[in-house]
């Protein structure tokens, strides 16, 4: 359900909530879809519990996902996810493969840059 | 709630637990580490109450556990090594349980059974080491406990075992809300599963702290220094420790920082990339460091 990036600079729990809502946001989790316990999603990730219950709190407290005592934790009725948080995500996703190709064929950050400023320009 | 408080105990002259304390709460999983002979299992047998503390105080829910049938009840405890009455059947040790713990489900039982496998018709004295091991937690879990003490609890257990052993616990902390106290050397696993965590170092306590906070004391970089790292590197004192592939320099550090961050660059460190610490690399590291501050006393 979520795929994580154990190297690198963003930490675990804000993957799981980007995960979650990327999952929402696709419509992969409907409203109502009940999700793993966070012991469960713990241990399916190999995470420690604290960082699932860190990262669920967060989502509870946006909206994205409700708890139901007794019963477990589900995609909230209507989940609050900005639209503009939507279409970035798509644009994001679009963008990255010719960055990689960039990437792959040796250029760095600047050049990508400069072709941003300069399309950004000629718009 | 499960408190032990400034236990000590000795053998004969050898002092096997000093001074130490703990708390297991209701619906929380305590992960017990420490390398052999740090004291683990003379602390769960005190903690289920088959050895006599010589000092200090272990209570559930505010009542001792020694010697008081009433609390023992309300435990479940696995054993490292789980012996049962040789030439009794599966089934008859089933009907012993019953009649000794009133709360025993035959129900709860077979449909552990269900998942264990475990042919009823077989004299225990037959089964292998795992189907013993699996014999135990279902008898265990079948009393129904409010606690759960478990000793190398997947030792001899089979990766899908194993995997259904942690499935099982995570459930029953979940529906019962049981408090759990787990050794184990499958630091992997306890990783996955523990809230908090206490480290054991020749019968005392060396740390105790939540599983993240545990999980922070140590960071691991990898730093790409391409002219090779400086070699005043190796002698920080925050650097545990340091090995590389090329220019690929993996560091070990604590007390990580934006200083330390800073410090790197000025040294010529390229790419600086934090990479998750395993429960069990930090067991390895913390270990040798404490060794190494102990040979300089």
């Amino acid at each position: 359900m979520i795929n994580l990036e154990f190297k690198g600079n963003k930490p675990i729990y804000e993957q799981i909530i980007e995960g979650i809502k990327l999952n929402v946001m696709r419509r992969y989790l409907k409203p109502g879809d009940a999700i793993p316990s966070v012991r469960k999603l713990a241990l399916d990730l190999k995470i420690t519990p604290g960082t699932v219950a860190k990262a669920y709190q967060e989502l509870e407290r946006q909206g994205v996902i409700e708890t139901i005592r007794g019963k477990g934790t589900f995609i909230a009725e209507k989940p609050l996810i900005k639209a503009d948080e939507e279409r970035l995500d798509a644009v994001r996703q679009k963008l990255k493969s010719p960055i990689m190709e960039l990437k792959m064929m040796g250029y760095d950050k600047k050049l990508l840059k400069e072709f941003v400023s300069s399309i950004y320009d000629e718009l | 709630m499960l408190e032990i408080k400034d236990l000590y105990k000795s053998y004969d002259k050898k002092e096997a637990l000093r001074n130490v304390s703990l708390t297991v709460k209701p619906g929380e999983i305590h992960g017990l580490i420490g390398e052999n002979s740090a004291g683990k299992t003379t602390l769960i047998k005190c903690a289920v109450g088959i050895y006599r503390a010589d000092k200090g105080e272990i209570t559930y829910d505010d009542k001792p556990v020694f010697d008081n049938p009433e609390v023992k009840v309300r435990i479940g405890y696995v054993a490292d090594y789980n012996d049962y009455i040789g030439y009794y059947k599966v089934k008859r040790m089933v009907k012993t349980y019953c009649y000794f713990y009133p709360k025993f489900s035959v129900e709860r039982f077979n449909e552990l059974n269900q998942i264990f496998n475990i042919p009823v018709d077989l004299k225990i004295s037959s089964l292998s080491k795992g189907q013993k091991m699996r014999l135990a937690y279902m008898m265990e879990l079948s009393k129904e406990p409010d606690y759960l003490i478990l000793d190398e609890p997947t030792s001899g257990l089979d990766p899908v075992a194993k995997a259904k052993f942690f499935e099982i616990l995570i459930n029953e902390v979940e529906t019962r809300n049981i408090g759990v106290l787990i050794s184990s050397h499958n630091l992997e696993s306890l990783e996955r599963i523990c809230d908090t965590v206490t480290m054991l170092k020749s019968g005392e306590v060396e740390k105790q702290m939540t599983m993240d906070a545990m999980k922070e004391e140590l960071t691991e970089l990898n730093v790409v220094f391409e002219g090779g790292a400086p070699k005043e590197l190796s002698s920080f004192p925050d650097v545990l420790k340091i090995s590389n592939v090329g220019s690929i320099y993996t560091l070990i550090v604590k007390n990580y920082d934006e200083k330390f961050m800073k410090k790197l660059k000025e040294m010529g460190a390229g790419l600086i990339e934090p990479v998750d610490i395993s429960l069990e690399e930090l067991f390895i590291v913390l270990q040798s460091a404490t060794d190494k501050e102990g040979e300089h006393e």
